[in-house]
């Protein structure tokens, strides 16, 4: 598809090799379970908002995305949309509650979070499962992608491409935990930003423009231009409503606010995050959109797969160091996911569940790194023998994130009413609904349109969450600690 | 109005939007959908910024925010299919300028800046992080 150019590799190389040096630098700084997985709560403004968004903008971006839009027409953009305002509702909603926490509490981890709130081990272990579930699928999801890209790049076979570069991400990830994470997402999140806006300018400017985009499109393809594109107008709305929503309830990016070194930098995060997040996704509508109107134009031949029209468009009409530049950024936006995935999974493990059921690891820190360890090298086995059930748990990932955490952290923090029972109930219908309708669905035992499940699973948690607790009174010993009614209060 | 008062009134109506929402869905209405969405999701932003029962300076931008939002996706759901290639907005055809413009771009400025502008007066202000260095103090002579 792409043939390696000397130029592309040099880059690639070069970036594998700044990676590398940036875990070897985090490993004499990396000393505690604080420093492993919170980055010591020692980060400033810039550096917090490049590892969130870095961690929310996966390789998904650069490549499934503008396939989807080829395929569906620009209503897959509405993935995108609420990205303007979503992390301003974010602050508001759960980055406030959740670094005004960690001052009291010194909070770590998600669950933390709800222990605190609810105070009840089953929740904090239910609600560390679903994020474990999500982390495997997501984590799958990512070395597929990793291997996939990094074959293409360095004209390796998938297992020696896959290989190399999951081992680059272990070896940061494991020596210098999220002081190594945050770092190496700052390089990652700028190669990401200058790939996705230059490509976009280079991809509009490459098509003619908008109105030559807009005019060959309408005539050879009406529906692509229509705002809700080949899909139904429900679909295209209910992603619009799980990805805003949804975005409260993504540990990988919410546990990010307990990284911040003073709660006051909260009143820029909003600016910094959405400002680069909206940046580096310009990448989708770019190529999303010029690859379609290039073939209408008849400069380029139709598709046959519509994953490669990335990969198509920079191997066609960018010059090598563009391209070389997305693909290191493409890169970048795997490894960074996968980063904040190993992170928030180990601890889980490590932390979150062995509490759940009453026991206190002796060594997080150490155990930390065990446990990274572990999950990478079972991430690989999985991607290597069970390729296709990783991607079909991946594509459940953000739904359960969404269904699962929300109730309990975004709306369980902001209303005092809340009780335990309900945010248990909301947790157990997160993890079934999610399974059972997306399974029901590929099964074809359920006929819904693309992304309603997500949608109908998400809105049935939280309406179990609110129902069941106006249902139920608070239990004896449920009463709100008062650190946590002050955090709640402000 | 109490602050519990408050929040139990906005849990409400998050839950009246889930029921429209679960309705909409289930019998494919998208314009009841896409204002239930909007609904919603101002509702759930209301819920994290209100305090001590009052929203304070971001009542206005927050309904702001609601009403850019339900104009743009009901008139997006609403308006006719763009037929003719000569009547573009800025390059785009009508529908789609909106959903750039109305959808995506517009909240952008106003969540920013109302977040921003009224940060340091209401949302965490010096007092809040005294008493939250107090309460910690305590909390820890304990």
């Amino acid at each position: 598809m792409l043939p390696v150019k000397p130029i592309v590799l040099v880059i690639a190389a070069f970036y594998l090799l700044v990676i590398a040096a940036i875990g070897i630098w985090s490993l004499r700084r990396t000393r505690t379970a604080s420093d492993f997985f919170i980055a010591g709560r020692g980060v400033g403004l810039i550096a917090m908002s490049l590892a969130s968004m870095a961690a929310g903008i996966s390789g998904f971006v650069f490549i499934g995305g503008p396939g989807l839009t080829y395929h569906y027409g620009i209503g897959t953009l509405w993935i995108t949309f609420s990205g303007s305002f979503t992390t301003a509702m974010g602050c508001w909603v759960v980055g406030k509650r959740l670094r005004l926490l960690a001052e009291v509490r010194g909070v770590m981890t998600i669950p933390d979070a709800v222990a605190a709130r609810f105070g009840n081990r089953a929740i904090t272990g239910l609600s560390a499962f679903a994020i474990l579930f999500g982390c495997v699928g997501y984590l799958g999801v990512q070395f597929q992608a990793l291997g996939q890209i990094s074959s293409l790049v360095f004209g390796m076979d998938f297992l020696t491409a896959l290989l190399l570069s999951a081992g680059v991400v272990l070896f940061y990830s494991a020596a210098g935990g999220m002081i190594a994470g945050v770092y190496t997402d700052v390089f990652q999140g700028t190669i990401m930003v200058i790939a996705s806006a230059t490509t976009f300018f280079f991809a509009i400017h490459e098509a003619g423009g908008w109105t030559r985009i807009s005019t060959a499109l309408m005539q050879s393809r009406p529906e692509f231009l229509s705002p809700f594109g080949l899909l139904p107008a429900i679909s295209v709305l209910s992603w619009y409503f799980v990805f805003s929503i949804g975005s409260l309830g993504q540990p990988h990016q919410i546990h990010k606010f307990y990284f911040l070194d003073d709660p006051r930098k909260l009143k820029w995060t909003p600016v910094t995050i959405t400002l680069t997040q909206m940046l580096s996704v310009l990448i989708w509508m770019g190529i999303g959109v010029a690859v379609p109107a290039l073939i209408a134009q008849g400069r380029l031949a139709p598709l046959s797969r519509a994953d490669d029209a990335s990969l198509v468009f920079l191997a066609k009409f960018t010059p090598d160091l563009l391209a070389g530049i997305v693909m290191a950024g493409i890169l970048a936006a795997i490894m960074s996911t996968a980063n904040s995935f190993l992170n928030i999974g180990a601890a889980a493990l490590v932390r979150d569940l062995p509490q759940a059921f009453g026991w206190k690891c002796s060594n997080e820190f150490r155990w930390g790194r065990i446990v990274t360890i572990f999950l990478s090298v079972l991430a690989v086995i999985f991607v290597v023998a069970f390729s296709r059930q990783i991607a079909i748990v991946g594509t459940f990932a953000w739904g359960i994130f969404a269904s699962a955490i929300v109730p309990v952290v975004a709306l369980g923090l902001n209303w005092k009413r809340a009780t335990r029972a309900g945010a248990a109930a909301s947790l157990v219908t997160a993890l079934t609904g999610n399974v059972v309708l997306e399974s029901f669905a590929r099964i074809g035992w359920l006929h819904l349109p693309i992304a309603v499940p997500a949608a109908i699973a998400m809105i049935l948690s939280i309406l179990v969450f609110i129902v069941v607790s106006f249902a139920t009174r608070s239990g004896s010993g449920e009463e709100i600690a008062e650190d946590v009614r002050l955090v709640m209060k402000l | 109005m109490s602050s519990s008062a408050a929040e139990n009134r906005v849990i409400l109506a998050i839950l009246l939007c889930c029921v429209i929402l679960m309705i909409a869905v289930l019998i494919d209405l998208p314009m009841l959908f896409g204002a239930g969405t909007v609904c919603f999701t101002v509702a759930v932003i209301v819920i994290g910024a209100v305090k001590r029962g009052s929203l304070g300076p971001l009542r206005v931008p927050l309904a702001g925010l609601l009403v850019l939002l339900l104009i743009s996706i009901t008139a997006v759901i609403a308006m006719p299919a763009d037929t003719d290639p000569s009547r573009l907005i800025l390059g785009l055809p009508p529908r789609v300028a909106l959903t750039l413009f109305g959808v995506w771009l517009a909240p952008l400025p106003i969540a920013l800046l109302s977040y921003l502008l009224t940060f340091d007066s209401f949302t965490l202000t010096e007092g809040d992080l005294e008493q939250l260095r107090n309460c910690r103090n305590r909390t820890s002579a304990r």
